[in-house]
């Protein structure tokens, strides 16, 4: 398996992203000043230099439906924890940490849209007793899907999280800066950046860039503003963060004469937002990779965004 | 003792009554920070690390937001209440002043009004005013009025009160801090907790503790009409031991020992059955760069309402749980 699906396969519900946090330490590990993890789940790694202190980050997790009750039957109640919407989940697979599989359903006659009291999910025990020794009450089960390439895309779960780590890393491995670098692998995104915020807190940099993605909209009977294959995304307002101009003039000034698209809307795309609020405060913008099918199962992505957006960020490093 | 505290009136933000007398009760070292809380310390053995446990002084209430010409009070409420409660409760406020809140006669509603639940701007405190000249000499807008709802003993282990929560937090916490640690224990009375955390958050800024324990009282659905699945917790299912919730995922390696502790001394305990609610964990466990936390809270029937409903086993589970896992602190710290 390549790097990229490894980091995609992985387990990483809010808050227990110790297994993405591990595959990512083991490739950086001899390309950094120093690792860490601190209390939150942020893995920070640290490239020194003399320079403006730079905090380049993406997140590590990916939404859960955590286990709220077990039935006498066997099936398990379930919440969901983080931006699962329910519409994408129902009929889907599930997965445990400790390998446990598990079917989301609702029964066949709903009146109106099912709701999340009634879902649930069936691994298959017998009894409550049975399930018991699989899960108990705060297990988490995250989406489970093979990776997928096909034509020009790449599809997997997780892909809006874990694609920002590829590139993340992979600028990693190849920045050559004056600037003392944060790369923070942050936790607990789905949670509202909460791990974003804690990092900024400890590390007060001067300047922050998110690393995040937003939703493609280049599918039959939409508008098609961002495209699958269009390049990075320089973002210049999100739900958080309307980016400051310093940090946008270097991305135009980086991609000028290479294919680049232009975010400005209302949603969630990247962390940077929360970690400008901590601290003394900070320049703050971000790059964002297009996304189609956001917030599935099955989100899908151009590859060849992903490696420009790598070279933006390896850029970025070097002239900010 | 919690038939005291629960007795006392402390809205957010106007907590005073409260803090007054654990005050008295304090025989450690404390501060008042500017936000009203108490901070209270023991230095342990060692100062190289920090514990800090949390319990919220204030409860849910009223807050007068206009005196009427014929002299009733206009309200909002002061954290979340479901207003079908409120309906012909009496009040409190902080001068000793008698309320009643007031609806309509059921004779002068309409089907439509008496099919619906009462909204805030239909209710009203009615002080026994006759005007507003005689109302203004007793309120001003901005006051805040408390629920009444007397300690009283129920069936053989129960009991009811209002402001259980969090005033069995704040007993646990007095507990706590009659006892001597192995490290440096904070003792944060907080206030703001109904409306977000305000106090909590300046505590945890100022402490930076190594790990904070918030002590709470939580939802127990577990009535009648209400299917298992949806119970929360379970009156007489011991202390217990939230996992995520709305505004925190708990540190595991702390909610881990509190398990093990329960385990290991016999202590009842379960989980919290959703994801809802919130605590003052949610700000604490972002202060800071990052502190780790976790929550232990007593199951409370119709919490945020005058009467509220608790077991005696449970707290006692709870206080035990809680003087165990703060004794043993030093393995997560």
């Amino acid at each position: 398996m390549n790097f990229i699906e490894k980091l995609c396969a992985s387990y990483g519900p809010l808050g227990n992203e110790e297994a993405v946090r591990d595959i990512i330490a083991d490739e950086l590990e001899n390309v950094c000043d120093s690792i860490v993890t601190d209390v939150i789940g942020n893995l920070i790694c640290n490239k020194q230099g003399s320079g403006k202190k730079i905090m380049i980050m993406c997140h590590t997790d990916e939404p859960a439906l955590m286990v709220t009750h077990i039935e006498k039957d066997g099936f398990l109640r379930c919440a969901p924890v983080g931006g699962f919407t329910l519409k994408n989940q129902i009929n889907r697979r599930v997965l445990t940490d400790n390998g446990t599989a598990g079917i989301v359903s609702v029964k066949k006659e709903l009146e109106g849209e099912p709701v999340w009291g009634e879902v649930f999910i069936d691994i298959g025990a017998a009894d409550d007793k049975e399930a018991a020794k699989k899960v108990d009450v705060g297990s988490l089960f995250t989406a489970q899907s093979a990776f997928l390439k096909t034509g020009k895309i790449i599809s997997s779960k997780a892909l809006s999280s874990r694609l920002g780590c590829f590139a993340l890393c992979e600028a990693v491995k190849r920045a050559e800066s004056e600037n003392d670098l944060y790369f923070v692998f942050a936790s607990q995104s789905e949670a509202g950046s909460r791990g974003a915020f804690c990092a900024a807190a400890r590390i007060n940099p001067d300047i922050i860039l998110g690393v995040g993605a937003c939703r493609a909209d280049d599918v039959p009977g939409e508008d098609g503003k961002i495209k699958l294959g269009g390049g990075p995304v320089i973002s210049l307002m999100d739900k958080s963060l309307v980016s400051s101009e310093n940090i946008t003039k270097l991305l135009y000034e980086i991609l000028s004469g290479k294919s680049y698209q232009t975010y400005i809307g209302k949603e969630s795309c990247s962390d940077a937002g929360a970690a400008a609020l901590s601290g003394t405060g900070a320049s703050a913008g971000a790059v964002l990779i297009p996304v189609r099918y956001k917030g599935s199962d099955t989100e899908a992505a151009s590859y060849d965004d992903v490696l420009q957006t790598a070279d933006l960020i390896k850029a970025f490093t070097e002239r900010a | 003792m919690l038939s005291e505290l629960t007795a006392l009136s402390g809205v957010s933000g106007d907590t005073g009554e409260v803090r007054r007398y654990i005050e008295k009760r304090l025989k450690c070292p404390y501060e008042v920070d500017s936000k009203g809380n108490i901070i209270a310390y023991k230095k342990g053995k060692s100062s190289s690390k920090r514990l800090m446990a949390v319990a919220h002084m204030d409860e849910v209430g009223l807050i007068v937001s206009k005196i009427t010409k014929d002299g009733y009070l206009e309200f909002k409420c002061v954290g979340g209440i479901d207003e079908r409660v409120l309906v012909s409760k009496p009040v409190k406020f902080k001068n000793s002043l008698y309320g009643v809140v007031g609806l309509k006669a059921v004779h002068l509603q309409s089907e439509e009004e008496r099919n619906a639940p009462p909204r805030l701007s239909d209710l009203v405190i009615d002080i026994g005013a006759k005007d507003a000249k005689e109302a203004e000499k007793h309120v001003r807008i901005g006051d805040t009025a408390a629920f009444i709802g007397d300690y009283k003993k129920m069936g053989e282990n129960r009991f009811t009160a209002k402001a259980l929560d969090d005033r069995v937090g704040c007993e646990c916490l007095l507990r706590l801090l009659e006892k001597d640690y192995e490290y440096d224990f904070y003792g944060v009375f907080s206030d703001c907790e109904e409306i977000g955390g305000i106090g909590a958050k300046c505590a945890a800024e100022k402490i930076a503790p190594d790990a904070a324990l918030v002590l709470e009282g939580t939802t127990c659905s577990d009535t009648r009409g209400t299917s298992e699945k949806d119970f929360v917790t379970r009156l007489g299912g011991g202390a217990c031991i939230p996992v995520i919730d709305r505004s925190m995922i708990a540190d595991r390696s702390m909610t881990s020992l509190l398990k093990r502790c329960a385990v290991e001394n016999g202590i009842k305990w379960q989980y919290k059955k959703t994801t809802a609610g919130g605590t003052d964990g949610g700000v604490i466990h972002l202060s800071a760069g990052g502190i780790k936390c976790a929550v232990l809270a007593l199951p409370v029937r119709y919490i945020h309402s005058p009467h509220s409903v608790a077991d005696k086993r449970d707290l006692e589970a709870y206080y035990l749980l809680a003087e165990k896992f703060t004794e043993r602190a030093g393995e997560i710290l």
